[in-house]
């Protein structure tokens, strides 16, 4: 699976190269959402664009990318196509993360505003 | 490769219009993958709207998960037969109604999970990271019946067309 990388100021975007996030591809994943967010900045945003369906294993592995990330890192999403934010909402998982409507949304929306 | 090597996926319609959908795939999540892909050009075929297509997608995304990951536990990295699952989908006015059966293990105490919805800690490290599969079935399929015969395990369900609208009815009551 290809990961896209992006650093945008403060801000690391990684973007999935794929449409769906599986049971096949899930723990892939999550290794390499590690490889690239370990030394990154605080805020990384998961850019979901490309993804037209997540199931409950890639959502796993998703919630599993931002426990494995260092203390004071934050992973939040940007982007969630119509059926992956259906999972995200019944799941009660658009309660846990902080989800943008775009990446562009994203970028300028410091953690800290206020 | 020869032509009568077996194929992690076998698909076949059938009824007037093709309006019903036979797969038999292999207990990998690969073959899931792959038999994904026929669904959606399935559906695609049979103008299946979007809201009933994302959550037939969830539906059997998670169904299938389930038998590989669970039924089938045990045969894992050994060579299954690629008739180890079969599928059959209709193509009903109001809905699909979904057939899956599997010679794999039964479901424990011969009962579905009831699916709960797991707790979400506010500790990021006590978040949970599966055991969401039943419940996004039993919030988007009806009608589910599982029942065991003869090595084989059988459940139908049914996915309404209007699931997503009772559902926003009832996210936003």
């Amino acid at each position: 699976m290809e990961l896209g990388c992006e650093r945008i100021g403060e801000v690391l975007v990684i973007t999935p190269q794929t449409d769906r996030i599986d049971a096949a591809v899930a723990i892939k994943f999550k290794d390499e959402m590690r490889a690239l967010t370990t030394d990154g900045p605080e805020r990384i945003v998961l850019n979901l664009a490309l993804v037209g369906f997540v199931d409950s294993s890639g959502l796993g592995a998703i919630v599993g990318a931002m426990k494995q990330l260092a203390l004071g890192q934050q992973l939040e999403l940007a982007s969630l196509t119509p059926n992956v934010e259906k999972v995200f909402r019944l799941t009660r998982m658009d309660r846990v993360f902080r989800i943008h409507i775009s990446v562009d949304d994203a970028i300028g929306e410091p953690l800290h505003a206020g | 490769m020869p032509a009568d090597a077996p194929q992690d996926v076998v698909m076949a319609v059938s009824g007037p219009d093709a309006k019903v959908l036979h797969l038999s795939l292999s207990p990998t999540p690969d073959a899931v993958r792959d038999a994904h892909i026929r669904i959606s050009a399935w559906m695609d075929s049979r103008d299946v709207g979007a809201v009933l297509r994302g959550n037939t997608e969830i539906v059997l995304g998670e169904a299938l998960n389930n038998i590989v990951e669970h039924a089938f536990a045990k045969w894992a990295g050994t060579p299954a037969p690629s008739d180890a699952i079969r599928l059959e989908i209709r193509h009903r006015d109001t809905g699909l109604d979904v057939c899956i059966r599997d010679r794999g293990e039964k479901m424990p105490g011969l009962v579905l999970p009831t699916g709960q919805l797991p707790a979400l800690s506010d500790q990021t490290e006590l978040l949970p990271e599966g055991g969401f599969g039943w419940f996004l079935i039993r919030q988007l399929a009806s009608g589910l019946v599982y029942y065991r015969q003869n090595g084989w395990n059988r459940l139908d369900l049914v996915i309404d067309d209007n699931t997503g609208a009772v559902e926003d009815l009832v996210s936003t009551a």
